[in-house]
């Protein structure tokens, strides 16, 4: 069986190659640069939707792939969207586990809003976006054979400007503890007690969406969550956070929750194997001191 | 200007509970409007302020939907169609409603959420650009200008900010930071119960309905934490902290 | 929280806009009254005069004062019904209950006014107060005591066209609003024109202060309460003070009467209050069931624990008919102006509401303290704040209990049989 894979960034491309290896497919990949793959299309970089949608059109045409994998960024799931809409294939984004079945594939992925984990199963050939950060890189016998490519220019929008995100490299999904905060924390400069802390465990620092995206007190990096890193150290420390289900299934896998929090009855008790009831501002100086 | 607003009911996920032993949802729950939804109707409004024309709220829902779509009213869409039926809901067939009913009209923009809150599949802007043939700028966190049959938007991803430019019409899919949606008045609610809300069927749509998913399971994954609480004097509480975490690391 | 959902029900029934109307209240509150109540609490707690003003200014611009009042004269055209479903919400996210009280004085007393008050008092006063600019509460208690209104002795007499009065109010809502909002306001006040009785009061609109000027003759004390810090209490004095024959409520000497059309208003609203502080407490008391071992089990698996929940769980939701029968009864006489109903038939559900909301509410507060032990008596717990706030209403505030229960018997029994 053959895949087509697309990815914007190489390292979700490698994981993502990685992940459909091991499901035993032949991997045809459109990157923008080196990747692992059995059969690389380097391509020019562009990042507009229709000139993407076409290119997967024109080569999966040529390759009659059984599975179109994309990363599930952004970017990704328009694509899917549109190219799955285009040639009628069913199509299925934020998948977390893909496996193949006869001639079909069971996906999972959150569904009522993280809540549930739902199995859903489809018929191939068919259009997934994958969360890449689920799987690891692992070293496969690819025949990285090149191909050279050009993604043609095709109608639709106009991209007038195009501005990176600084992105800090921030090594939350390996760290082995993580102090992670929320609105309970009510002032940016507050921000230095929790570095305190984080300093003293040697913890990467995470926060809750609001924390990021609303207040912009932290780059989005460090955001934990549905649409964040999901990560998974030995131990976690929560401060104020109210424990929303976005935020509560980047959480799961880590192994012991100390949640620190003043409302008694936040939802985040239910994730937490200490949950402590206290002012964070009288409790975190303390705990400082006694570390 | 004519705006179209495509919207989605969803279950107050709120009240969603799990049945412990079986792991098994409870959705004998209410409906609301999704809060993306409302993010889109928003940006709706004030275009209209700025522009004039007309808002027109659009969706695909249950028999609930009679009732749901009128928070979309009450927060000032000019009006509303809807199909309100029990229907395989997927992806594919809610794309080929809204398109349906989309191309009936001239819309010169055409608004979504970028995903809805409960599945976060975030296909229906393209899937509906895709069919109208039209452009579709997704993910968009700020709109900057819509002038000359033009319109041109800030999207938020993953690694960049981009500044896109596109004729109209044309689809666009906001995300939740690009305002804070209103909150409707009692007058406003009053008002829009007099405000017409088009209910078409399905049969007079004449849409091809397909099933090609099937739900193997759905089930709130496993949560199996302590739940110890701590609490009391100040000093005992951080001992207990510390000593919870010499253990762990 | 959605803890304690409503039970689904085919007698205590909602409109589709009466829904709709309950969810915008609910995302208004959980948006900006529900994250602040504890530190509004605890900052009037220190100092009185630390009144929420962003907080009422925002609420007044979400339409949530005036609700039953007319449109033309700046209210929201709405029912009493959604006046209680207000309330309700509000309360459910302050259950220091001050909020919901502004709220529902500025509700209940407007009201009051603009059935029996002229028409040009009602434009000047009513917009004010829609719109967070002004308050308008009630002014009846003095210091000989407040369950005998008919005993009052602040007296105002006729020069003219004015009134002359002189006297004292004591325990009075909203004296350090009047001062503190851009406009001012003031009360629906009673004060006696003929002789002894309750055959010899009048109701007047009394401004202590209109377009930021305070009115001369107006003396004021600001009191420090226990609980329900958000909105003041205090009294004051007034000497020679006067008032144009305008603001005279309704007909001389019929004051009392409309005054307790006033009360039973008010009353639906305040049962609603403490019903919202009741659903917050059951939602704090289940949740803390479902986490809080002792002894190796659920403390909910000792029946000494459970069965007094579900006892006062019962008596939440009876609580809840009888603001809902009782408003909706409201509606039929105040709004829809149904002949078959007349005001008098609000008392008996008015007194059962008013009379069995607060306790209910009290009582729970006092079990759920019980059940959270130690940590409940530290001021880090908020319950005490749902506690100490609703707990005004067992005292007396619009009505002591006993009143309300002599309303049941006189009428019920007969007034002849209680002599």
């Amino acid at each position: 069986m053959k895949a087509l894979l697309f990815s914007e960034t190489p390292e979700n491309f490698n994981r993502l190659s990685s992940m459909l290896k091991k499901l035993g497919l032949d991997i045809h990949g459109i990157s923008f640069s080196e990747v692992k793959a059995d059969y690389i299309y380097l391509a020019n970089e562009r990042l507009d939707y229709p000139s993407i949608v076409k290119a997967f059109e024109e080569l999966g045409n040529k390759l009659n792939p059984d599975l179109y994998v994309f990363s599930s960024t952004k970017l990704g799931k328009e694509v899917a969207s549109r190219f799955s809409q285009r040639t009628g294939l069913p199509c299925l984004t934020e998948c977390l586990s893909v496996e193949i079945d006869g001639s079909s594939i069971i996906a999972t992925r959150y569904s009522l809003g993280g809540k549930t984990l739902m199995k859903i199963k489809t018929d191939l050939p068919a259009v997934i976006a994958v969360v890449a950060d689920a799987f690891e890189i692992e070293d496969f016998d690819f025949k990285m054979e090149k191909v050279d490519f050009e993604i043609k220019e095709a109608d639709g929008i106009n991209v007038i400007s195009r501005e990176e995100k600084r992105r800090e490299k921030v090594g939350l999904r390996n760290a082995d503890v993580v102090v992670c905060f929320g609105r309970g924390v009510r002032r940016k400069e507050d921000i230095e007690l929790i570095e305190k802390l984080a300093e003293k465990l040697n913890a990467e620092i995470g926060c809750t969406r609001p924390i990021s995206h609303d207040y912009r007190w932290l780059p989005e990096e460090r955001m934990i969550g549905l649409s964040g890193e999901k990560i998974s150290p030995k131990l976690l420390i929560s401060i104020g956070v109210s424990g929303q289900i976005q935020h509560a299934v980047g959480i799961m896998n880590s192994k012991t929750v100390i949640a620190i929090n003043n409302d008694e009855n936040a939802p985040m008790k239910e994730y937490s194997d200490y949950y402590v009831i206290a002012d964070l501002y009288s409790l975190i100086p303390e705990l400082i001191k006694l570390l | 200007m004519k705006i179209a607003v495509c919207v989605k009911e969803i279950y107050n996920l709120e009240q969603v509970k799990i049945i412990r032993e079986t792991r098994e949802p409870i959705l004998d729950v209410p409906k609301k409007l999704d809060d993306l939804s409302k993010n889109a109707i928003e940006e709706a409004l004030r275009i209209r302020e700025k522009h004039g024309g007309e808002v027109v709220a659009i969706s695909a829902g249950s028999k609930d939907l009679k009732k749901t779509i009128k928070e979309a009213l009450a927060m000032g869409a000019d009006r509303a169609i809807i199909v309100s039926e029990d229907f395989q809901s997927n992806a594919e067939n809610t794309a080929l409603i809204l398109s349906k009913i989309l191309s009936k009209d001239s819309f010169d923009l055409i608004l979504f959420g970028d995903a809805s809150s409960d599945e976060y599949s975030a296909q229906m802007a393209p899937r509906v650009a895709e069919l109208l043939r039209i452009p579709q700028i997704t993910y968009v966190r700020e709109i900057k200008e819509i002038s000359d049959g033009k319109i041109v938007c800030i999207r938020d991803m993953d690694y960049y900010y981009e500044t896109v430019e596109s004729n109209l019409p044309c689809v666009v899919s906001v995300t939740n930071e690009i305002n804070e949606p209103r909150i409707p008045a009692l007058k406003d609610i009053l008002k829009a119960s007099k405000k017409p809300v088009d209910v078409v069927s399905l049969n007079d749509l004449k849409v091809e309905l397909v099933n090609p998913y099937q739900i193997l399971e759905n089930l709130a994954p496993e949560i199996d934490r302590k739940q110890e609480v701590i609490q009391g004097d100040l000093k005992e509480v951080v001992k207990q902290i510390v000593e919870v975490i010499r253990r762990e690391i | 929280m959605g803890v304690i959902d409503f039970p689904k029900n085919t007698v205590l029934t909602f409109s589709d806009e009466e829904e709709l109307f309950r969810e915008s209240v609910k995302e208004f509150c959980e948006r900006y009254i529900a994250p602040n109540w504890i530190e509004i609490d605890k900052k009037a707690e220190k100092s009185p005069m630390e009144i929420p003003l962003d907080l009422i200014r925002k609420m007044g611009e979400q339409g949530l004062f005036c609700i039953p009042c007319s449109e033309e004269y700046g209210g929201q055209g709405g029912t009493y019904t959604m006046a209680t479903i207000a309330i309700e919400e509000v309360a459910y996210a302050d259950p220091s209950v001050a909020l919901a009280v502004y709220a529902l004085l500025n509700i209940g007393w407007p009201f009051a006014l603009e059935l029996f008050g002229n028409e040009e008092v009602c434009q000047e006063i009513i917009p004010q107060v829609a719109k967070g600019k002004a308050f308008f509460g009630i002014a009846s208690t003095e210091p000989q005591g407040g369950s005998d209104v008919a005993g009052i002795k602040t007296r105002a007499e006729r020069k003219g066209d004015v009134y002359v009065i002189n006297g004292e109010k004591t325990f009075i809502s909203g004296v350090g609003e009047v001062q503190k909002l851009e406009w001012g306001g003031g009360w629906f006040t009673l004060a006696r024109t003929g002789g002894e009785g309750h055959r010899g009061i009048s109701a007047f609109a009394l401004l202590a202060r209109k377009n930021g000027k305070l009115a001369e003759g107006w003396e004021s004390t600001i009191y420090e309460d226990i609980g329900r810090h958000g909105l003041t209490t205090g009294g004051f004095k007034l000497t020679d003070f006067e008032v144009d024959s305008k603001y005279l409520i309704g007909e001389e000497n019929k004051g009392f009467y409309h005054v307790m059309e006033g009360f039973n208003l008010a009353r639906i609203v305040v049962a609603s209050a403490t019903v919202g502080a009741t659903r917050w407490l059951l939602e704090q008391a289940v949740e803390w069931f479902r986490t809080r071992k002792l002894f190796g089990r659920s403390i909910a698996s000792f029946q000494g624990v459970s069965f007094k929940f579900a006892e006062l769980y019962a008596r939440w939701e009876a609580a809840r008919y009888f603001v809902y029968r009782a408003s909706r009864l409201a509606d039929k006489i105040y709004i829809e102006k149904d002949p078959l109903y007349k005001p008098k038939d609000l008392n008996v559900p008015v007194a059962l509401a008013k009379n069995y909301g607060p306790e209910t509410c009290v009582d729970l507060a006092e079990e759920v303290m019980k059940w959270y032990g130690a940590y409940a008596y530290t001021k880090e717990s908020p319950i005490f704040r749902a506690w100490l706030g609703p707990f005004s209403y067992v005292i007396g505030a619009e009505g002591a209990q006993n009143i309300m229960r002599l309303i049941i018997a006189r009428d019920i029994i007969g007034r002849e049989y209680l002599r």
